[in-house]
């Protein structure tokens, strides 16, 4: 007998990720789709239906013996979300509800106001329009990814980043989790050192109260592999605006780089003179750098552009408009053709066509500044399905960032990339696996055509970079496919995987910890258990 | 008495065609959410719906399978359809309709 609120779920052969960039099949029978549809109950009768609903389908894996993986938005470029047994579609767990002062820790030093408690197949979109627009007053997400299609516990279980400066990724705003463990366990997750829920919410819950620091940083970035997220305790601010200017008339050069190395902001001014003061009321926020890897030249302004936001307070009676249109992206069909004409003419003749034809997409639809300063639910939002884009991200200590950058120019330029490049400036994190881990991080992300030209250059540049000594981190929710057991180990250290191995052992029984693993981990030597002292 | 069947004929087209024939309108939203997802571009929902130009009622209501409304629809017609409906003099006409749903909007208390 089905529970109220649980739906098999026969998934398409083969499963598609939204981008369409890899398929993938599950068993069929294995899957099911949890909803909130029935009026007769609240919200929070739902969300503890729903709790027993994620308990009930992990039950069913175990007895069936099938490995099981919670999909939200199935957003991620890479299958780290993918298992070969059955999927949970938890997007129709949406519910967010408000923190009055009973539900928190006297301990916490904040207000009731600073906290929302989100369940997990929330999508960003619909988080931002709750935040800025319906709810006053008026609030926001710290960080967000470029767009808003994501599930809130997809984007922390991946490692989402944005470009926070001086603020962290998406999971960083997280401060306890809801994590259903086993078909009769759930567990509330919090930092000891940042205790956040009072007792009558977590008795709300019903959960198991653990108030650990390691085993909340290894939850946060699991990928799915510590059991299902139900929902998420986030802090938000006081809604802010970002006031966006675009630089292209800095030059590339060593002092800059040192500069931009170090996060030195005066020198940066220095050397900028078009930079705008950071000063409060219109404080540096979110900094990033978008380059053409065929144009840049030391001593030379062509093909690179600085976009700073800065943190400016909003006026009276502004509303944030989450409306309009697709920002200006190539077409997929103009993917689709430029990939096609590519292969056709081969990686031997066709290294000038590419960079001609990428020199021009990427003058094309290089963005000018927004002229008015919007909110972060304004900026970063929609996006267009593209078939056929490769996405690969990886990070580096912003101290390493002139000699990774230098390492890709010169890749390039006896490789052809048919994409561009941008650096995302990012503060790390203290999630264990989180892979924007530097203290202060540069994200490189190298977007392009799915082809397997553009799939070399990415393993080459990570080739440069272990042969040059720099330490570096890879995406887990991008292209990830040169992650392995050994990569993994030296990118993270021992120490750090094994308080992440002997998290998930301590948090899930050994027959949960079979449902929860897929070949990704498999690969990454993440599946192999080390029990906690 | 022809011309008072024909009358009555044509006006029965002109009033199905006018009320109740392929009236397509696509409703963009922005920032779209959806109750769950499909795989790759593919919507969440879909049905094929047949029909005839020369029935009274082909309207479809699908709105009431979605708890909280429709957040985006895609009408397909292929060519095969159109060739279909030209065939069978509109006595078959189909096209594809797919949609989300819409996640939900608002915030709840802690009861």
């Amino acid at each position: 007998m089905i529970p109220p609120g649980i739906k098999p779920f026969n998934p398409d052969s083969p499963w598609k990720n939204c981008h369409e960039n890899f398929s993938h099949r599950f068993k069929p029978g294995a899957s099911w789709i949890l909803d909130h549809a029935d009026p007769a109950l609240n919200g929070s009768a739902l969300y503890k239906r729903a709790t027993e609903n994620l308990k009930w389908v992990i039950g069913k894996a175990v007895e069936q013996s099938t490995t099981l993986r919670a999909i939200g938005a199935n957003w991620s470029f890479s299958p780290v979300a993918m298992c070969n047994g059955g999927m949970v579609q938890t997007k129709g767990l949406d519910r967010i509800f408000n923190i009055n002062d009973t539900l928190v820790s006297s301990s916490y030093d904040k207000t009731p106001d600073d906290l929302l408690f989100v369940e997990c197949g929330t999508q960003i979109a619909r988080l931002n329009r709750l935040l800025e627009i319906d709810r006053p007053p008026a609030r926001c997400i710290r960080a967000s990814g470029g767009s808003n299609g994501q599930t809130i516990a997809g984007c922390i279980s991946t490692g989402t980043h944005g470009a926070a400066l001086y603020t962290g990724a998406v999971h960083d705003a997280v401060v306890g989790i809801h994590l259903i463990t086993g078909p009769d366990t759930h567990v509330w997750l919090e930092r000891a050192s940042y205790p956040v829920a009072s007792d009558k919410f977590i008795d709300w819950l019903g959960a198991t109260p653990l108030r650990d620091d390691d085993l909340f940083e290894s939850a946060l970035v699991s990928f799915g592999s510590f059991g299902i997220i139900h929902g998420v305790m986030i802090e938000t601010d006081p809604l802010f605006l970002l006031k966006e200017y675009r630089i292209s008339n800095a030059v590339y050069s060593d002092e800059l780089m040192d500069a931009l190395s170090r996060l030195d902001i005066a020198k940066l001014k220095q050397l900028i003179p078009d930079m705008p003061d950071s000063v409060p009321g219109h404080e540096l926020y979110h900094m990033e750098i978008n380059l053409n890897p065929y144009t840049i030249e030391k001593g030379s302004d062509v093909g690179w552009y600085i976009f700073f936001f800065y943190k400016v307070p909003v006026p009276p009676g502004h509303i944030p408009d989450h409306s309009g249109t697709h920002a200006p992206a190539p077409s997929p069909e103009f993917i689709w053709m430029m990939k096609g004409l590519l292969s056709a003419l081969g990686s031997g003749r066709s290294y000038n066509h590419i960079k001609k034809l990428t020199t021009k997409e990427f003058e094309k639809n290089i963005r000018p500044a927004t002229p008015v300063a919007k909110s972060i639910g304004s900026i970063f939002r929609d996006t267009r399905f593209t078939g056929n884009i490769a996405s690969f991200a990886f990070a580096v200590s912003t101290s390493d960032l002139p000699q990774t950058l230098e390492e890709i120019r010169t890749e390039i330029a006896q490789k052809a990339f048919a994409g561009a490049v941008a650096v995302r400036f990012v503060k790390g994190t203290r999630a264990t696996l989180g892979f924007t881990k530097f203290e202060n991080t540069s994200v490189v992300e190298m977007d392009g055509l799915d082809s397997g030209d553009n799939h070399a250059v990415f393993n080459n540049v990570i080739n440069r970079l272990e042969a040059q000594g720099i330490p570096y981190s890879i995406h887990w929710g991008k292209l990830n496919g040169l992650l392995d057991e050994d990569r993994v180990l030296a990118i993270y250290g021992e120490d750090s995987i094994r308080t992440w191995k002997q998290s998930r052992a301590q948090l899930l029984l050994p027959e949960v910890r079979d449902v929860f693993v897929n070949e990704f981990m498999q690969k990454c030597g993440l599946d192999k258990v080390l029990l906690p002292f | 008495m022809t011309k008072f069947l024909a009358s009555i004929v044509i006006s029965l087209v002109a009033g199905c065609l006018w009320s109740s024939c392929s009236i397509i309108r696509v409703v963009e939203i922005a920032s779209p959410t959806a109750d769950c997802a499909g795989s790759g571009q593919h919507f969440c929902h879909d049905t094929t719906i047949r029909s005839s130009i020369w029935k009274s009622k082909n309207k479809v209501n699908f709105q009431s399978t979605c708890a909280t409304g429709i957040s985006r629809v895609k009408i397909t017609t292929k060519p095969m359809d159109v060739v279909l409906g030209f065939i069978t003099l509109g006595f078959l006409v189909q096209q594809r309709i797919d949609w989300d749903c819409a996640q939900r909007t608002g915030s709840d208390d802690i009861r």
